[in-house]
């Protein structure tokens, strides 16, 4: 009786360990078939069309699904990103996005270029990157804030703190506004100067009218003076009256420009004989270095008051027995023009500055002198409006280069 | 010791070195801006200077209690540990270069009312080499870079070079034109700062190299690598 007992245990014993490994293989196998059939979508469709099994065909059906899933779910994120790429890249406002660890996660093309970086910047820590204190305080600031800041790149910009992402994430907006900061300081100075410039005239007209009225009419000695006076404030006033006007005509595009050949050495030679009487009262010379047949696309008449614009104030601010050169030469499809002089020169932080409407790199000086404090702007706005360039450098060993930059006349037929 | 693995632990050294790396480019618009107002002769910019170096301080003492909070509290070892005792370190050479810029902005209050002297350009091409350096280290440090912070260790031999190149030129314009001595002094003045902050751009290096290599490379001479 026992040893029947023990036979039977250990048939059902063995029968079970057969089993077992029976059934670990068939998992085995079962495995090694997902892995193949979720790797290779070929040998899913054969399972799925030509299995006699139905387990099989019932397996692969289900992984067929999902690998349907997971395909579109990627596609639709990888077109998600593409978007957010594209969308971001197209905005002139510099966009960042930072993860918790303030590593950056997004820089768009502008914030690339308000950086001063081409890498794409993806993953590295922003605030060890770009080292600016203010930063560092808005992106630790638990308010949505904004700040102005000076990026290393030498950009002012406004830094937004748009929003929180993904728990601690931030995005910054970044705007540049540098060109926008120096309008406002060029607008601000031009309100200080004009003021400034139309009240000095109209004080010495009225302080000499008032003075001629109290009697001073009668006196044959002070009369002439004070009418002089009078007179000459009020032509300098009627020239920065005409100037104004000019510089708006220009700003509204009713200057009309007629654009033909035009010989520069004409045009110089005709500029020459309406600063003449300024070079001999300061016995400055002025030496013409141009040959006949550089000819420039340009208004004839705007040129000649570019010229005399830019020879007059060589002339006046070169120092007594002093020289000015003006020379023209090809640069590429291009002629440029020069106004030398040997005078004391613009300094530096000056130069960039010398265009703007009454600029004046040295007040005392330029007033003294008789300008309107117009002249390089009208310049600057008749040059580009003829399609120039026109600059300013410091002339070796001491003096200034005013230089302009216009079209080469194809045709080379003298405008006089 | 396994490495740590506390989060709060690893967003600490994180403000740390993003504090150290704020704290590295107020310095640097410090002299940016020192040098504008000697250039510019900028009497309210280096005015502004001066009073911004209150801020580099105000760093100094932050970012110190930050590292010591981490030291007391954390007791690190091994690289976070040498990368905490620079801190404390590059934060002294931070605020003499803040101390520095501000001594530059003085000395361009004093030059603003003179007239230019003709060699003024030549320091701005000193402070140029001196922020390239500065910048070349905050970036070792950042990137943990040794070999670039070795490249700044060597870079300051040209610095000293420029400086010495310029205050000669200095005392030849004085030998020339005795009425120059009232520019002439500042100006030298000015040399020695940048020259000086050259240094403590130099310490800095060799702080990274520490970090990076656990390796004290300070007070041997420079050795350029053998190719």
């Amino acid at each position: 009786m026992i040893e029947t007992t023990v036979a039977l245990l250990s048939l059902a014993l063995a029968v079970t360990v057969v089993m077992l490994v029976l059934a670990r293989r068939r998992l085995h196998a079962l495995a090694e078939l997902t892995r193949d059939i979720v790797r290779d979508p070929q040998r899913r469709i054969r399972l799925l069309e030509e299995s006699p099994d139905s387990g099989e065909r019932e397996l692969a059906r289900w992984i067929d699904a999902l690998a349907e899933q997971v395909q579109a779910a990627t596609v639709a994120h990888a077109r998600e990103r593409a978007l957010l790429a594209a969308v971001a890249d197209g905005l002139t406002q510099g966009v960042i996005a930072v993860d918790g660890a303030h590593r950056i996660e997004l820089l768009n093309d502008a914030a690339r270029t308000m950086l001063g970086v081409t890498s794409p910047l993806v993953g590295e820590p922003l605030l060890e990157f770009v080292r600016v204190p203010e930063l560092r305080e808005l992106v630790e600031s638990s308010v949505a804030s904004t700040a102005e800041i000076l990026l290393p790149s030498g950009v002012r910009a406004l830094v937004r703190v748009a929003r929180k992402w993904g728990g601690e994430g931030r995005v910054l907006l970044v705007e540049d506004v540098t060109a926008m900061r120096r309008l406002e300081t060029v607008r601000r100075d031009f309100v200080a100067n004009v003021s400034h410039e139309l009240r000095t005239p109209v004080a010495v007209i009225r302080a000499n009218a008032e003075t001629l009225i109290a009697g001073a009419q009668n006196d044959p000695k002070m009369a002439p003076k004070l009418i002089d006076g009078l007179h000459r404030n009020a032509e300098r006033l009627a020239r920065i009256l005409a100037d104004l006007l000019d510089l708006s005509r220009l700003d509204a595009g009713q200057y009309r420009l007629e654009l033909s050949p035009v010989a520069v050495k004409l045009v110089t030679e005709q500029s020459l004989t309406a600063v003449e009487p300024q070079a001999a009262k300061r016995n400055v010379r002025v030496h013409v270095a141009i040959a006949d047949a550089v000819t420039v696309r340009a208004d004839a008449k705007a040129l000649d008051q570019i010229l005399v614009n830019l020879i007059d104030n060589a002339v006046k601010y070169t120092k007594v027995d002093g020289n000015v050169w003006v020379e023209a030469r090809a640069d590429g499809e291009n002629i440029r023009v020069e106004v030398r002089d040997d005078g004391p020169g613009i300094a530096a932080k000056h130069r960039e500055r010398v265009f703007e409407r009454f600029y004046r790199a040295d007040p005392s000086r330029s007033r003294e002198a008789g300008g309107t404090g117009l002249g390089l702007s009208i310049v600057k706005h008749l040059v580009e409006s003829m399609g120039g360039e026109v600059g300013v450098e410091a002339n070796a060993p001491q003096g200034s280069i005013f230089w302009l930059r216009l079209a080469r006349a194809s045709a080379v037929t003298a405008a006089a | 010791m396994a490495s740590h693995t506390s989060k709060d632990f690893e967003t600490e050294l994180r403000t740390l070195r993003e504090r150290l790396c704020a704290m590295g480019g107020r310095a640097e618009q410090q002299i940016e801006l020192a040098m504008k107002s000697l250039v510019d002769s900028d009497a309210e910019l280096a005015r502004q200077v001066i009073e911004n170096d209150k801020a580099v301080d105000r760093d100094e003492n932050e970012i110190d209690e930050l590292a010591l909070q981490i030291l007391a509290t954390r007791q690190p070892v091994a690289s976070d540990l040498r990368f905490i005792a620079m801190s404390l370190k590059l934060v002294t050479d931070l605020e003499r270069i803040g101390d520095l810029a501000s001594g530059i902005a003085k000395r361009a209050l004093e030059l603003a009312p003179l007239p230019h002297l003709t060699t003024r350009s030549s320091p701005a091409f000193l402070a140029t080499l001196v922020l390239k350096n500065l910048r070349a280290a905050m970036d070792a440090f950042v990137a943990k870079d040794a070999d670039s912070a070795n490249a700044v260790i060597a870079a300051d031999i040209e610095i000293d070079r420029v400086n010495a190149t310029l205050f000669a030129e200095l005392l030849g314009q004085l030998m020339s034109d005795a009425a120059a001595v009232q520019q002439v002094l500042p100006m030298t003045s000015v040399c020695r700062y940048l020259e000086r902050i050259g240094d403590h751009v130099k310490n800095l290096a060799e702080g990274v190299v520490y970090m990076v290599h656990a390796q004290d490379i300070r007070h041997r001479p420079y050795v350029a690598p053998a190719n």
